[in-house]
């Protein structure tokens, strides 16, 4: 089915276009909702949130931008405004307390192993709380460009942002990420202590 | 080392390969003078690759494309149950207004040209479902209508115009229809009084209202105009639900989502902040005050006139 015939599916509210297009952009929306949600609970309702959007806006769907901007942006939207309401009901726990979220980017295992796929997992646990330190802004823009691959254009889109503000939104966040990840030495300078690591995390 | 930082920006445009020629080129000269670039650069590659390969295996929760269609088949039920609330006791009337977007034009103006794109924003913002009472058996209900409603043809033409209203001669209901771009509709029990300023508005609404042809039977009917049995055919009416009789209360719909979609009439996609604006203006020169139902994405704020 093409992009055209599932959203006049969708306006008539088939529901096997429906699960169409869970398959088709459900693991795009739920991870980008993780990432900036940083919860996996959250993410969950999020994406569900976002495909009754879906539904609920089809009708209006212009085509004016691709399907996958559009699911994007209201995606970031729902994002941004469950962040705004949990600060709003001061839910909202610091990006490094709390019971989280991600299970599989968390460390299983605290003793040091030297071996590749422990480094490269560690890599990726140190990327994603570093992610989580920076501004709703700057982590969305990070989320959208590097780690779901979209283009300038489209990202700025989905945030609903001229593409120069989202360029400079992309440039500050991973400056900050640098640092981050340059003050907890592991990222930048290896190999890394992974002793200052576990107690920061503590 | 500190990249420089007029460069900042442009060297992750580079490491994203979008800066044109000439940008490049002027990057590539000053890369090679500038150890603290070089190194900013590196680290900036390094970490995009991280970035890129950080959510590697990261999986869908088991249940969620269960989970979502049964959510889609839970909202499809909704549909016709908008929230409808029961308020305290007493002796006046209660309005309730729902924010639904295609109500408006199934109400007054069929055949209106498309609005411009300002009064479109409004309308997706600001336009009410009616709010309606039966009156027989000498209670009264409220209800209110949600977005995909159709509004019945006795609708159409009876609704009570404004001048009925505001001069209290209203018969089995009265009802006004006005704020702004007749953008309200209101019924209420017969003996129901307007605030001032509302009076006032329906005065205005007249003329809006008659352009339209709304209005035009709305002092000639003297029967019912809105039966509940009539209502149920296109709206859930709580069986119990009635008006308030001390306070006039609105009630609008509060949902969470995205400003950007506001032109698209999608009156779902209305934060609460924005609710809170749009019942400013509607209720322009009154005095209330709100509560919040909970604050949830599909609750209603009570506005206290």
């Amino acid at each position: 089915m093409d992009e055209l015939e599932l959203i006049r599916k969708l306006k008539a509210g088939d529901e096997p276009a429906f699960e169409q297009l869970v398959d088709d952009y459900g693991k795009k929306i739920y991870s980008t909702a993780l990432r900036i949600l940083g919860d996996a609970d959250a993410a969950q309702d999020a994406s569900q949130d976002v495909f009754l959007k879906i539904y609920g806006a089809a009708a209006s769907f212009k085509g004016n931008s691709a399907l996958s901007t559009w699911i994007y942006r209201i995606t970031v939207n729902v994002c941004l405004d469950s962040k705004r309401r949990q600060r709003r009901l001061k839910l909202y726990t610091p990006p490094d307390g709390g019971e989280d979220e991600d299970p599989q980017a968390r460390l299983p295992d605290p003793s040091p192993r030297p071996d590749e796929a422990y480094e490269s997992r560690e890599t990726r646990a140190e990327i994603l709380d570093a992610l989580k330190m920076l501004d709703d802004d700057q982590r969305t823009a990070v989320v959208l460009r590097d780690i779901q691959g979209l283009s300038y254009i489209e990202a700025a889109e989905a945030m609903g942002c001229a593409e120069g503000t989202f360029k400079s939104r992309l440039s500050r966040a991973r400056g900050n990420l640098r640092e981050i990840l340059s003050e907890r030495g592991n990222f930048f300078a290896r190999p890394a202590s992974k002793s200052v690591k576990e107690g920061e995390r503590s | 080392m500190t990249a420089c930082s007029q460069y900042i920006e442009k060297l992750n445009t580079y490491a994203d390969g979008m800066l044109s020629d000439g940008e490049r080129a002027e990057v590539e000269v000053h890369l090679e003078g500038c150890a603290a670039c070089r190194e900013y650069l590196a680290d900036i590659i390094k970490l995009r690759a991280g970035l890129a390969g950080a959510d590697g295996g990261a999986e869908l929760p088991e249940g969620f494309k269960a989970g979502v269609i049964e959510a889609l088949r839970a909202e499809k039920g909704r549909k016709k149950r908008v929230f409808i609330r029961r308020f305290g006791t007493a002796a006046a009337a209660v309005f309730v207004i729902a924010a639904a977007v295609y109500i408006r034009p199934a109400l007054f103006d069929k055949n209106e040209a498309a609005p411009s794109s300002a009064q479109s924003i409004r309308m997706a913002n600001e336009t009410y479902s009616a709010a309606a009472t039966a009156e027989a058996a000498g209670e009264n209900r409220v209800v209110c209508g949600k977005e995909d409603m159709q509004l019945p043809s006795f609708i159409d033409n009876p609704v009570k115009g404004p001048a009925a209203a505001a001069a209290g001669g209203a018969d089995e209901i009265n009802g006004g229809a006005e704020a702004d771009n007749d953008e309200i509709v209101m019924c209420g029990p017969e003996d129901m009084v307007l605030p001032s300023v509302m009076q006032a508005e329906h005065a205005d609404g007249t003329a809006a209202e008659a352009e339209n042809g709304a209005a035009e039977k709305a002092d000639s009917d003297a029967g019912p105009l809105i039966t509940r049995e009539a209502l149920e055919d296109i709206i859930y009416i709580e069986p119990d639900a009635r008006f308030d009789e001390e306070a006039f209360a609105f009630v609008l719909t509060v949902r969470s989502g995205a400003a950007q979609d506001r032109d698209a009439k999608n009156w779902e996609l209305c934060t609460q902040s924005e609710a809170e604006a749009v019942m400013r203006d509607a209720a322009s020169g009154m005095e209330y005050e709100y509560t919040p139902m909970n604050g949830e994405a599909g609750e209603g704020i009570v506005i206290h006139v």
